[in-house]
Protein backbone atom coordinates (compact mmCIF):
# COMPACT_ATOMS: atom_id res chain seq x y z
CA UNK A 1 0.00 0.00 0.00
CA UNK A 2 1.44 3.43 -0.71
CA UNK A 3 2.17 5.89 1.94
CA UNK A 4 1.20 9.26 2.88
CA UNK A 5 3.99 10.71 2.29
CA UNK A 6 4.66 9.59 -1.09
CA UNK A 7 0.99 10.72 -1.76
CA UNK A 8 1.96 14.31 -0.68
CA UNK A 9 5.28 14.02 -2.37
CA UNK A 10 3.41 13.49 -5.88
CA UNK A 11 0.91 15.88 -5.27
CA UNK A 12 3.64 18.70 -4.92
CA UNK A 13 4.94 17.57 -8.28
CA UNK A 14 1.92 17.61 -9.43
CA UNK A 15 0.30 21.47 -7.80
CA UNK A 16 3.49 23.21 -7.53
CA UNK A 17 5.91 21.90 -9.97
CA UNK A 18 3.53 21.98 -13.29
CA UNK A 19 4.14 18.08 -13.24
CA UNK A 20 1.19 16.97 -16.10
CA UNK A 21 0.62 15.48 -18.90
CA UNK A 22 1.70 17.64 -21.96
CA UNK A 23 -0.20 15.62 -24.67
CA UNK A 24 -1.92 12.34 -25.29
CA UNK A 25 -1.14 11.90 -28.86
CA UNK A 26 -2.70 9.38 -30.98
CA UNK A 27 -1.13 7.87 -34.14
CA UNK A 28 -3.42 7.03 -37.23
CA UNK A 29 -2.06 5.05 -39.94
CA UNK A 30 -3.93 5.98 -43.05
CA UNK A 31 -2.02 3.98 -45.77
CA UNK A 32 -4.83 1.88 -46.15
CA UNK A 33 -7.03 4.88 -47.42
CA UNK A 34 -5.07 5.13 -50.57
CA UNK A 35 -7.23 5.90 -53.86
CA UNK A 36 -6.30 7.56 -56.94
CA UNK A 37 -9.68 9.39 -56.61
CA UNK A 38 -8.64 12.41 -54.42
CA UNK A 39 -12.41 12.86 -53.02
CA UNK A 40 -12.65 9.24 -52.22
CA UNK A 41 -9.42 9.41 -50.65
CA UNK A 42 -10.18 12.07 -48.02
CA UNK A 43 -13.62 10.54 -46.87
CA UNK A 44 -11.29 7.66 -46.01
CA UNK A 45 -8.94 9.22 -44.02
CA UNK A 46 -11.75 11.62 -41.97
CA UNK A 47 -13.80 8.08 -41.46
CA UNK A 48 -11.00 6.94 -40.19
CA UNK A 49 -9.74 9.53 -38.34
CA UNK A 50 -12.54 10.46 -36.86
CA UNK A 51 -13.51 6.79 -36.29
CA UNK A 52 -10.30 5.76 -34.40
CA UNK A 53 -9.71 9.08 -32.30
CA UNK A 54 -13.46 9.45 -31.25
CA UNK A 55 -13.22 8.78 -27.86
CA UNK A 56 -9.38 10.37 -27.31
CA UNK A 57 -10.82 13.31 -25.66
CA UNK A 58 -13.19 11.94 -23.30
CA UNK A 59 -10.96 9.19 -22.48
CA UNK A 60 -8.25 12.03 -21.94
CA UNK A 61 -10.22 13.55 -19.37
CA UNK A 62 -11.52 10.85 -17.72
CA UNK A 63 -8.03 9.42 -16.88
CA UNK A 64 -6.81 13.24 -15.95
CA UNK A 65 -9.98 13.02 -13.84
CA UNK A 66 -9.04 9.14 -12.47
CA UNK A 67 -5.75 9.91 -11.51
CA UNK A 68 -5.75 13.53 -10.36
CA UNK A 69 -3.25 14.35 -13.36
CA UNK A 70 -3.99 17.32 -15.83
CA UNK A 71 -4.11 16.11 -19.53
CA UNK A 72 -3.17 19.68 -21.29
CA UNK A 73 -3.32 18.35 -24.67
CA UNK A 74 -5.04 15.55 -27.03
CA UNK A 75 -3.65 15.55 -30.62
CA UNK A 76 -3.16 12.99 -33.31
CA UNK A 77 -0.48 12.13 -35.56
CA UNK A 78 -0.64 10.25 -38.89
CA UNK A 79 1.74 8.71 -41.61
CA UNK A 80 2.98 11.57 -43.82
CA UNK A 81 0.65 12.51 -46.13
CA UNK A 82 3.16 12.47 -49.00
CA UNK A 83 3.35 8.56 -48.72
CA UNK A 84 -0.01 8.03 -48.04
CA UNK A 85 -2.04 10.16 -50.50
CA UNK A 86 0.88 9.16 -53.52
CA UNK A 87 -1.74 7.52 -55.51
CA UNK A 88 -3.96 10.44 -55.73
CA UNK A 89 -4.47 12.31 -58.72
CA UNK A 90 -4.35 15.51 -57.81
CA UNK A 91 -1.55 18.15 -58.28
CA UNK A 92 -2.65 19.93 -55.25
CA UNK A 93 -3.13 18.76 -51.69
CA UNK A 94 -4.67 21.81 -50.00
CA UNK A 95 -8.24 20.09 -49.87
CA UNK A 96 -6.64 16.83 -47.88
CA UNK A 97 -5.44 19.38 -45.56
CA UNK A 98 -8.63 20.83 -45.04
CA UNK A 99 -10.01 17.41 -44.47
CA UNK A 100 -7.53 16.47 -42.04
CA UNK A 101 -8.38 19.86 -40.36
CA UNK A 102 -12.19 19.17 -40.45
CA UNK A 103 -11.23 15.27 -38.81
CA UNK A 104 -9.35 17.57 -36.10
CA UNK A 105 -12.20 19.87 -35.37
CA UNK A 106 -14.32 17.03 -35.21
CA UNK A 107 -12.84 14.57 -32.26
CA UNK A 108 -12.06 17.86 -31.01
CA UNK A 109 -8.19 17.72 -30.93
CA UNK A 110 -6.17 20.78 -30.74
CA UNK A 111 -3.54 19.73 -33.23
CA UNK A 112 -2.73 17.00 -35.83
CA UNK A 113 0.34 16.35 -37.19
CA UNK A 114 1.59 14.53 -40.48
CA UNK A 115 1.26 16.97 -43.42
CA UNK A 116 4.81 15.91 -44.31
CA UNK A 117 7.22 14.78 -46.19
CA UNK A 118 10.11 12.89 -46.37
CA UNK A 119 12.78 14.05 -48.92
CA UNK A 120 16.60 13.67 -47.24
CA UNK A 121 17.97 12.17 -50.12
CA UNK A 122 15.56 12.85 -52.79
CA UNK A 123 11.76 13.66 -53.89
CA UNK A 124 8.70 11.90 -55.16
CA UNK A 125 6.03 13.86 -57.25
CA UNK A 126 4.02 13.46 -54.47
CA UNK A 127 6.62 14.93 -51.86
CA UNK A 128 6.93 17.67 -54.37
CA UNK A 129 2.87 18.14 -54.40
CA UNK A 130 2.41 18.54 -50.91
CA UNK A 131 5.68 20.65 -50.39
CA UNK A 132 4.20 23.10 -52.82
CA UNK A 133 0.59 22.60 -51.31
CA UNK A 134 2.05 23.84 -47.66
CA UNK A 135 1.96 27.43 -47.20
CA UNK A 136 -1.59 27.46 -48.30
CA UNK A 137 -2.82 24.74 -46.69
CA UNK A 138 -1.40 26.15 -43.39
CA UNK A 139 -2.95 29.01 -44.01
CA UNK A 140 -6.27 27.65 -44.55
CA UNK A 141 -6.11 25.20 -41.94
CA UNK A 142 -6.47 26.08 -37.93
CA UNK A 143 -5.10 23.02 -36.57
CA UNK A 144 -3.13 21.10 -39.13
CA UNK A 145 0.78 21.01 -38.72
CA UNK A 146 3.18 19.93 -41.31
CA UNK A 147 7.05 18.72 -41.41
CA UNK A 148 9.37 18.29 -43.81
CA UNK A 149 12.52 16.04 -43.24
CA UNK A 150 15.31 17.43 -45.70
CA UNK A 151 18.63 15.85 -44.36
CA UNK A 152 20.03 12.90 -42.42
CA UNK A 153 23.29 12.19 -41.12
CA UNK A 154 23.55 8.86 -43.13
CA UNK A 155 22.00 10.39 -46.99
CA UNK A 156 23.23 14.13 -46.60
CA UNK A 157 20.93 17.15 -47.16
CA UNK A 158 18.94 17.17 -50.19
CA UNK A 159 19.68 21.11 -51.33
CA UNK A 160 17.27 20.98 -53.86
CA UNK A 161 15.01 20.76 -50.89
CA UNK A 162 16.40 23.66 -48.61
CA UNK A 163 16.62 26.11 -51.77
CA UNK A 164 12.63 25.48 -52.25
CA UNK A 165 11.97 25.62 -48.34
CA UNK A 166 13.37 29.06 -48.29
CA UNK A 167 10.55 30.13 -50.74
CA UNK A 168 8.21 28.07 -48.97
CA UNK A 169 8.82 29.22 -45.63
CA UNK A 170 8.54 32.85 -46.73
CA UNK A 171 5.50 32.23 -48.61
CA UNK A 172 3.66 30.34 -45.25
CA UNK A 173 4.87 33.46 -43.90
CA UNK A 174 3.22 36.08 -46.50
CA UNK A 175 0.03 33.64 -46.44
CA UNK A 176 -0.47 34.17 -42.94
CA UNK A 177 0.70 37.48 -41.89
CA UNK A 178 -2.52 38.90 -40.69
CA UNK A 179 -1.84 36.24 -37.69
CA UNK A 180 1.79 37.21 -37.19
CA UNK A 181 2.60 34.88 -39.70
CA UNK A 182 1.31 32.07 -37.65
CA UNK A 183 1.57 28.99 -40.48
CA UNK A 184 4.99 28.98 -39.72
CA UNK A 185 4.40 28.03 -35.85
CA UNK A 186 2.53 25.53 -37.55
CA UNK A 187 5.91 24.22 -39.71
CA UNK A 188 9.01 21.80 -38.64
CA UNK A 189 11.95 21.82 -41.34
CA UNK A 190 13.87 18.97 -39.80
CA UNK A 191 17.19 17.02 -40.46
CA UNK A 192 17.35 13.58 -39.23
CA UNK A 193 13.70 13.43 -38.09
CA UNK A 194 13.23 10.20 -36.02
CA UNK A 195 11.27 7.40 -37.52
CA UNK A 196 8.25 8.48 -35.56
CA UNK A 197 7.04 11.39 -33.86
CA UNK A 198 4.58 12.21 -31.16
CA UNK A 199 5.52 15.64 -31.09
CA UNK A 200 4.19 18.70 -32.65
CA UNK A 201 4.64 20.68 -34.90
CA UNK A 202 6.67 17.94 -36.31
CA UNK A 203 4.15 15.08 -35.25
CA UNK A 204 3.77 12.26 -37.93
CA UNK A 205 2.89 8.17 -37.63
CA UNK A 206 6.18 6.13 -37.87
CA UNK A 207 5.41 3.96 -40.86
CA UNK A 208 7.38 1.16 -38.85
CA UNK A 209 4.45 1.45 -36.23
CA UNK A 210 1.23 -0.77 -35.68
CA UNK A 211 -1.97 0.72 -37.03
CA UNK A 212 -3.05 3.00 -34.13
CA UNK A 213 -0.64 3.75 -31.35
CA UNK A 214 -1.05 5.75 -28.08
CA UNK A 215 1.80 8.32 -27.10
CA UNK A 216 2.03 10.15 -23.85
CA UNK A 217 4.32 13.31 -23.69
CA UNK A 218 5.14 14.05 -19.59
CA UNK A 219 6.37 17.40 -19.30
CA UNK A 220 8.62 17.68 -15.68
CA UNK A 221 11.50 20.60 -16.20
CA UNK A 222 9.49 22.45 -13.36
CA UNK A 223 9.97 18.99 -11.13
CA UNK A 224 13.52 18.54 -12.24
CA UNK A 225 14.55 22.50 -11.84
CA UNK A 226 12.47 21.97 -8.11
CA UNK A 227 15.14 19.31 -7.14
CA UNK A 228 17.75 20.48 -8.22
CA UNK A 229 17.26 24.22 -6.05
CA UNK A 230 16.96 21.48 -3.33
CA UNK A 231 20.10 20.39 -3.86
CA UNK A 232 21.74 23.42 -4.90
CA UNK A 233 25.97 23.29 -4.39
CA UNK A 234 25.94 19.85 -4.13
CA UNK A 235 28.44 17.88 -6.13
CA UNK A 236 27.84 17.04 -9.75
CA UNK A 237 27.29 13.37 -8.94
CA UNK A 238 24.91 13.99 -6.62
CA UNK A 239 22.86 16.66 -9.03
CA UNK A 240 23.01 13.74 -11.57
CA UNK A 241 21.58 11.29 -9.76
CA UNK A 242 18.87 13.62 -8.06
CA UNK A 243 17.70 14.62 -11.87
CA UNK A 244 17.76 10.69 -12.87
CA UNK A 245 15.49 9.66 -10.00
CA UNK A 246 13.31 12.78 -10.51
CA UNK A 247 12.85 12.08 -14.61
CA UNK A 248 12.27 8.32 -13.94
CA UNK A 249 9.31 9.56 -11.44
CA UNK A 250 7.79 11.42 -13.77
CA UNK A 251 8.36 8.91 -16.95
CA UNK A 252 6.57 6.20 -14.59
CA UNK A 253 3.55 8.58 -14.20
CA UNK A 254 3.23 8.68 -18.51
CA UNK A 255 4.10 4.69 -18.88
CA UNK A 256 1.15 3.64 -16.42
CA UNK A 257 -1.14 6.40 -18.23
CA UNK A 258 -0.02 4.73 -21.53
CA UNK A 259 -0.43 1.18 -20.13
CA UNK A 260 -3.87 1.69 -19.05
CA UNK A 261 -5.09 -0.72 -21.76
CA UNK A 262 -8.88 -0.76 -21.38
CA UNK A 263 -8.56 3.04 -21.50
CA UNK A 264 -6.63 2.44 -24.65
CA UNK A 265 -9.54 0.26 -25.84
CA UNK A 266 -11.98 2.62 -25.19
CA UNK A 267 -9.18 5.45 -26.99
CA UNK A 268 -9.51 2.84 -29.98
CA UNK A 269 -12.85 2.48 -29.99
CA UNK A 270 -13.04 -1.13 -32.39
CA UNK B 1 -13.03 1.39 4.49
CA UNK B 2 -9.84 3.43 6.10
CA UNK B 3 -6.74 2.05 5.22
CA UNK B 4 -4.67 5.22 6.64
CA UNK B 5 -5.54 9.13 7.73
CA UNK B 6 -2.79 11.52 8.25
CA UNK B 7 -4.26 15.63 9.11
CA UNK B 8 -1.35 17.96 9.05
CA UNK B 9 -0.87 21.61 8.75
CA UNK B 10 1.56 22.79 5.66
CA UNK B 11 2.04 26.22 5.13
CA UNK B 12 -1.18 27.39 7.46
CA UNK B 13 -3.45 25.27 5.61
CA UNK B 14 -5.46 21.88 6.76
CA UNK B 15 -4.48 19.05 5.38
CA UNK B 16 -5.84 15.67 5.50
CA UNK B 17 -5.32 12.55 3.27
CA UNK B 18 -7.20 9.61 3.33
CA UNK B 19 -6.56 6.32 1.81
CA UNK B 20 -9.44 4.88 1.28
CA UNK B 21 -10.97 1.05 -0.13
CA UNK B 22 -13.48 1.81 -3.09
CA UNK B 23 -13.95 -2.06 -3.96
CA UNK B 24 -17.44 -1.45 -2.97
CA UNK B 25 -17.81 2.02 -4.77
CA UNK B 26 -20.33 1.12 -7.66
CA UNK B 27 -20.56 4.31 -9.82
CA UNK B 28 -17.85 5.35 -12.50
CA UNK B 29 -14.35 6.77 -10.89
CA UNK B 30 -14.99 9.87 -13.07
CA UNK B 31 -18.85 9.99 -10.90
CA UNK B 32 -16.78 9.66 -7.16
CA UNK B 33 -14.21 12.49 -8.72
CA UNK B 34 -16.69 14.74 -9.36
CA UNK B 35 -18.79 13.91 -6.52
CA UNK B 36 -16.34 14.34 -4.31
CA UNK B 37 -15.18 17.75 -5.64
CA UNK B 38 -18.85 18.92 -5.35
CA UNK B 39 -18.93 18.24 -1.48
CA UNK B 40 -15.44 19.44 -1.19
CA UNK B 41 -17.25 23.03 -3.11
CA UNK B 42 -20.27 22.81 -0.72
CA UNK B 43 -18.27 22.36 2.71
CA UNK B 44 -15.21 25.12 1.38
CA UNK B 45 -12.47 22.82 0.82
CA UNK B 46 -10.40 21.46 -2.08
CA UNK B 47 -11.72 17.41 -2.46
CA UNK B 48 -9.53 15.76 -4.69
CA UNK B 49 -9.80 11.74 -5.43
CA UNK B 50 -6.55 9.83 -7.11
CA UNK B 51 -6.17 6.18 -7.61
CA UNK B 52 -3.65 4.92 -5.61
CA UNK B 53 -1.56 3.37 -9.19
CA UNK B 54 -0.44 6.96 -9.57
CA UNK B 55 1.08 7.28 -6.62
CA UNK B 56 2.73 3.38 -7.25
CA UNK B 57 3.96 3.91 -10.31
CA UNK B 58 5.98 6.96 -9.71
CA UNK B 59 7.60 5.44 -5.86
CA UNK B 60 7.96 1.84 -6.38
CA UNK B 61 10.32 0.14 -9.16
Amino acid sequence: MISISEARQTNEMIEEENLDVRTITMGINILDCADPDEKKFCEKVYDKITKKAENLVKVGEDISREFGVPVVNKRISITPMAIAAAACKSNNYVEIAKTLDKAAKEVGVNFIGGFSALVHKGMTESDRILIDSVPEALSVTERVCSSINLGSTRSGINMDAVAKMGTIIKETARLTKEQDSLGCAKFVVFCNAVEDNPFMAGAFHGVGERDCAINVGISGPGVVKERWSEFAGADFETLCETVKKTALKSRAQGSLLRRKRHHASEFLSE
Amino acid sequence: MFFEISQTIVEGYFNMIMIVDITDVKCALVELAEGLEKVGRQMGVVAKFQREEIFESMHRI
